[in-house]
C-alpha cells in the first residue's frame, strides 16, 4: 500500500470509528461466495469496510484496523486457526467468527481454543451470519462460559489421547512395524512370514504383541490404527 | 485480496458478454447447492443486481422436483443429476464436494472454472438472456 492510499485508509477508519462503524475482514477462498456475503455486509449500515482475502497470506497482509474477522478454517495455504492465533495474540481487541463446514467437534474447539469468539456452520442463515457479526462488534459473547470450558476440554481429551497414542506406537519394535507395512499391503500370515523369513508363529506372536500395545483387538483394527497414524505407506 | 466496494458487478468476463436483456417471460434461476450460505447470498445478489430475474432456492433434495415444478433456465447445485444433464439449457456445478473449481455448461459446451468469481455467475445470468 502506499503512502497515499495509507493515508486515505486512515482517514477512512478514524471516520467510521466516530460513526460508530466496523471494519469486517472476510477471509474465505470460494470467492463467489465471500463476494456474495461481502455485498450483504455491504448494505448494512453498520459496516464501514469489508475486505476480502482468500488465503491466510492475503488475510496477514489486511488485518490493519479490523473489527471482525471472519475465517472459514479450510483455506488452501493453512489452517484459519493458526490465522485466529495470530490475531488473538497480536491484535486482542479484534473478533473473529469461524465459518465452516466442518462438522469436527475437534476441529472447531481448537478454533476456539486458539481465540474464535463464536462459529457458525455454513449451512446457517445469511441473516444468522450478519447477525452474529453484529452481535460481536457489540461486545456480545456467542458462546457461553459454559461452551468454551467444555471446548477447551475437549481439545484437551484430544491432546491426552494422542500423547497416549504416540506413546503406544513408541513402543513398538521395528520388527513390528514391519509386520504392519506388510499388513497394510494386503498380505496374510503365512505371506507375512515367508517375506520377513520367520515362522508363521513368530508373525503370530508379533501380532499378539502388536494388538496388546495398541490396545486392540484385530488384525483389521490394527490396519485401521496404522494408516490413521501414517505408521504405514499405503500403495 | 480486495475491498468489496471496488468490484464491480458488471457483465463480462471469462464465459464471455452479456447477451443483454430481451423480452418476454423471466429468466428463472434454480438454486439448490449447499451449503445454505451460499445458495442464499448469491440467490440474494442476483435477484438484487438483476431484479428482472426469478430466484428461486431449494434444498438439493427437492432439485428434481423442482425441476418439474418451475422448468428453470439455469440451474445452480453442487452435482448435476441426469434431469439437470438433459433438461436444463444452463447449470452450474457450484464447489462439488467443496472442490475449488466449478463446472459450466452452457447448451451443452462445458467449461471447468477455477475459482469462480460472483461476476462470472452473474454473467452466466446475462448470456442465459439470449440462450
Amino acid at each position: 500500500m502506499d503512502g497515499e492510499n495509507w493515508n486515505r485508509g486512515e482517514a477512512k477508519t478514524v471516520e467510521a470509528s466516530a460513526k460508530g462503524q466496523a471494519h469486517i475482514l472476510l477471509v474465505e477462498d470460494h470467492a463467489s461466495f465471500r463476494q456474495a456475503l461481502a455485498f450483504m455486509f455491504e448494505r448494512e449500515p453498520e459496516f464501514a469496510e469489508v475486505r476480502q482475502a482468500g488465503s491466510v497470506k492475503e488475510a496477514r497482509g489486511s488485518l490493519e484496523g479490523v473489527d471482525v474477522a471472519v475465517i472459514d478454517l479450510g483455506l488452501p495455504d493453512g489452517d484459519g486457526t493458526d490465522l485466529i492465533e495470530e490475531l488473538s495474540q497480536s491484535r486482542p481487541r479484534v473478533m473473529t467468527l469461524v465459518l465452516s463446514a466442518s462438522l469436527d467437534p475437534v476441529r472447531l474447539a481448537r478454533a476456539v481454543e486458539a481465540g474464535a469468539a463464536g462459529m457458525l456452520h455454513k449451512a446457517v442463515t445469511i441473516d444468522e451470519i450478519v447477525d452474529a457479526v453484529k452481535r460481536l462488534k457489540a461486545g456480545e459473547a456467542l458462546l457461553s462460559p459454559n461452551e468454551i470450558v467444555e471446548m477447551i476440554r475437549v481439545v484437551g481429551r484430544e491432546r491426552q489421547e494422542e500423547i497416549e497414542v504416540q506413546k503406544s506406537i513408541g513402543r513398538l519394535t521395528r520388527r513390528e512395524k514391519e509386520v504392519l507395512q506388510a499388513l497394510a499391503e494386503g498380505l496374510d500370515s503365512q505371506e507375512i512370514s515367508s517375506r520377513l523369513g520367520i515362522t508363521i508363529e513368530t508373525e503370530r506372536t508379533h501380532m499378539v504383541n502388536i494388538l496388546g500395545k495398541l490396545g486392540l483387538r484385530s488384525r483389521l483394527q490394527a490396519l485401521v490404527f496404522a494408516a490413521r497414524h501414517n505408521l504405514v505407506e499405503i500403495q | 485480496m480486495s475491498g468489496g466496494r471496488d468490484l464491480h458487478y458488471g457483465s463480462g468476463d471469462r464465459l464471455g458478454g452479456a447477451a443483454g436483456s430481451e423480452g418476454g417471460e423471466a429468466l428463472r434461476v434454480l438454486m439448490a447447492n449447499e451449503p445454505r450460505a451460499y445458495r442464499e447470498s448469491i440467490a440474494e445478489v442476483i435477484r438484487e443486481l438483476r431484479p428482472g430475474v426469478e430466484v428461486e432456492t431449494v434444498e438439493p433434495e427437492s432439485l428434481e422436483d423442482s425441476i418439474t415444478r418451475l422448468s428453470p433456465d439455469i440451474v445452480v447445485c453442487n452435482r448435476a443429476t441426469s434431469a439437470v444433464r438433459e433438461s436444463i439449457p444452463v447449470w452450474v456445478e457450484l464447489y462439488p464436494d467443496y472442490a475449488p473449481f466449478s463446472v459450466v455448461s452452457i447448451q451443452g459446451v462445458r467449461s471447468k472454472l477455477d475459482e469462480i468469481q460472483l461476476p462470472d455467475i452473474l454473467s452466466i445470468v446475462d448470456r442465459t438472456v439470449g440462450v
